[in-house]
């Protein structure tokens, strides 16, 4: 038989649709899980963790929810990581999209080698540099503050070379219209080329997001109390807070992933243009 | 409204290419002028250079009297119609007129006067609050010109703007343009490679080759009195037909004789007296087929190939000359001939005979500079060389 059978076609869609919702499954089980135990009460989390009802609360209660308030600073924890996320993300898209852009359209001299280098910092880690950042920014008098959870993470070798691809792609007699018409090159950039590069901004303003959403390791060594201190070290604090409650943790998870998500859905038109065109010319 | 002025102008790009060469030239006001000429030959760059979007190795630009070459594009008082339109997507078509008026402060009763201006100027009125991915090719094309004439500027540049239209929308355009440039007498530089465009748009059309200026003159006398092999042959479609030839002192007027497998001659009075080898050119509709009464036969050839146009028809007639080019290869001694469709369709592979118009033809040297009687050339620089 033929993989141009009517058969083969059908059998090898049905195998391909079986493996997609099995990947797809690992994905989902967990938060699914993660869900329906924010809404149990305490008690039914572990005990019910082996089976199908682990998925399915009955009936759901929003006791859990409450307790995170009443346990712990959730709302100063939270504003926190906005802050954090707020300077990171739109620093992030102003310092960016500007390097993007300089380097994408400007000839100056040491060009090529700043995008080398640019290309070279992909493959830093953080914990590659935190210990001497650490020290860094103790000098500079951040310890327990925003801006020391901000400014390491603004400019971004990655949503440079996002934009600047992306910037590479647009037409250039925008700009040089925008020029002869009286714009000067800052005007030209804010009113006609960034209008323009709304999937570019999307794409880097979800990804930027996610990333800087889940950072440990870096705010874990630069704060120490909880008025600065974001999220994934409150809900790393919260388990170790006595009495161990599971079904507080899960709502706690629950109100920790919902930001994101529904960044995401509101952004995603622009986030898969801005994949799907960056790098590419039209 | 004020003449553009170029004086002396190069540009040689950073790896050493050289765009243009000591190229002068004047736009009188009101005036367009066409610059015309195949792709690479440094057209688009003059006018980057005016616009200011490139800058000068050596020269001067003036606009209405003003030195502008070292001032931004934003303060050298002119628009620019590009080859894309380069509407701001994001824009209305309102806002887009707008824009260059923002941009240089205009209060908003300003703005508003003058959009409604330009509005009715080019009925733009059911267009306003779309945006340009809601519009037609054409409809982009005016709101292209709008943008521009909403500006008053001093000069207008254009780059290809017809270019990216359809046939149909292209001539009736170019007409609507030449029109408006006319009523408004705004001093325009407009840029093509397209010698239809030129012939039929330009005040004066200006040829441009490699970076060197070849001829300035209406299109009538770029037509009947090219200065040298490369104009002659670039405009007119089809192209001139060019032939090697040596020359000889006759009796009174000089004798050329068409070299090949075979070999003609004729008397060229239009021609100053002199020896040596030559290029010949006629122009299609200079050349006939069969014997009238009158003339006589230049040479005999064979049809190779047939092309009717409804209003007329190409003949492709084999001989056996040496034809050229521009760039000097030699052809396969194939002639153009333009005639009437009245008359049998010859077929190919049919025998015929060539006729010349008396007087007609157009004699290069072997530098490729016109040999023209009545021709004096002005500057020995930007020849075609052969």
């Amino acid at each position: 038989m033929s993989l141009d059978h009517p058969l083969a076609r059908r059998l090898l869609r049905v195998g391909a649709l079986i493996a997609i919702t099995a990947s797809a499954l690992v994905w989902i089980l967990p938060v699914a899980f993660i869900l329906a135990a924010s809404l149990k009460p305490d008690a039914a989390v572990l005990a019910e963790a082996g089976g199908l009802k682990a998925f399915w609360p009955s009936p759901p209660t929003l006791e859990n929810y409450g307790d995170v308030f009443d346990r712990v600073a959730f709302g100063r924890i939270f504003l926190n990581s906005m802050i954090v996320n707020a300077g990171i993300v739109l620093g992030g898209l102003l310092v960016n999209s500007l390097a993007g852009y300089a380097l994408a359209r400007l000839r100056f001299r040491g060009r090529a080698v700043t995008i080398a280098l640019m290309l070279a910092l992909l493959i830093v880690p953080l914990e590659a540099i935190a210990v001497p950042l650490f020290y860094e920014i103790t000098f500079l008098g951040g310890r327990d503050s925003y801006w020391a959870q901000i400014v390491p993470f603004v400019a971004n070798a990655f949503s440079i070379y996002l934009f600047y691809s992306f910037f590479l792609g647009l037409p250039k007699e925008l700009e040089e219209a925008a020029r002869v018409d009286g714009a000067g090159p800052f005007r030209t950039f804010f009113q006609v080329v960034a209008p323009n590069a709304r999937p570019a901004f999307a794409s880097v303003a979800i990804i930027t997001f996610l990333l800087s959403w889940g950072l440990y390791l870096w705010p874990l060594m630069i704060t120490s109390t909880v008025d600065v201190r974001p999220l994934p070290l409150g809900v790393a604090e919260f388990r170790t807070l006595p009495p161990l409650q599971w079904g507080d943790v899960m709502a706690f998870a629950v109100m920790m992933i919902a930001p994101a998500v529904v960044l995401f859905l509101a952004l995603q038109r622009w986030f898969v243009a801005g994949v799907a065109t960056a790098g590419v010319k039209r | 409204m004020g003449a553009i002025e170029l004086d002396g102008v190069e540009k040689v790009y950073g790896g050493g290419v050289h765009a243009v060469r000591g190229l002068d030239l004047t736009i009188s006001e009101a005036e367009l002028l066409v610059l015309l000429g195949p792709s690479g030959c440094g057209k688009t760059t003059v006018l980057r250079l005016v616009a200011g979007l490139e800058s000068l190795t050596e020269g001067e630009i003036r606009v209405a009297g003003r030195r502008v070459d070292q001032m931004p594009p934003s303060k050298r008082d002119v628009a620019m119609i590009f080859q894309s339109y380069a509407l701001y997507p994001h824009m209305t078509v309102r806002k887009n007129l707008a824009f260059p008026l923002r941009m240089r402060g205009a209060s908003k009763d300003e703005r508003a006067r003058r959009i409604e201006h330009v509005t009715g100027l080019l009925s733009l009125e059911p267009l306003l609050d779309k945006l340009p991915g809601e519009l037609s090719g054409g409809q982009q094309q005016r709101v292209a010109i709008g943008r521009a004439l909403v500006r008053e500027p001093a000069a207008f540049l254009m780059d290809e703007p017809l270019s990216n239209l359809d046939a149909q929308l292209r001539s009736r355009i170019r007409a609507d343009l030449a029109e408006l440039q006319r009523r408004l007498a705004i001093t325009t530089l407009f840029v093509t490679h397209d010698q239809t465009e030129a012939m039929t748009l330009g005040d004066r059309v200006a040829v441009m080759r490699e970076g060197c200026l070849q001829q300035v003159g209406t299109p009538d006398e770029l037509y009947r009195s090219p200065t040298n092999v490369f104009v002659a042959w670039f405009v007119g479609s089809p192209s001139m037909n060019l032939v090697r030839g040596r020359a000889a002192e006759g009796v009174g007027t000089p004798t050329v004789t068409l070299v090949g497998d075979t070999e003609a001659s004729f008397r060229a009075p239009s021609m100053q007296t002199g020896e040596g080898d030559v290029i010949v050119g006629w122009r299609p509709e200079d050349l006939a087929l069969g014997a009238p009464e009158g003339d006589r036969p230049l040479l005999n050839g064979s049809v190779s190939r047939v092309e009717s146009l409804g209003s007329e028809r190409l003949v492709y007639v084999q001989t056996g000359l040496t034809t050229t080019s521009p760039e000097g290869e030699d052809g396969s001694g194939t002639l153009v001939v333009r005639t009437p469709t009245s008359g049998p369709v010859p077929r190919p592979g049919e025998n015929v005979s060539l006729l010349v118009r008396e007087g007609s033809e157009h004699v290069f040297g072997a530098d490729g500079v016109s040999l023209a009687a009545t021709f004096h050339p002005r500057r020995s620089g930007p020849a075609a060389g052969t």
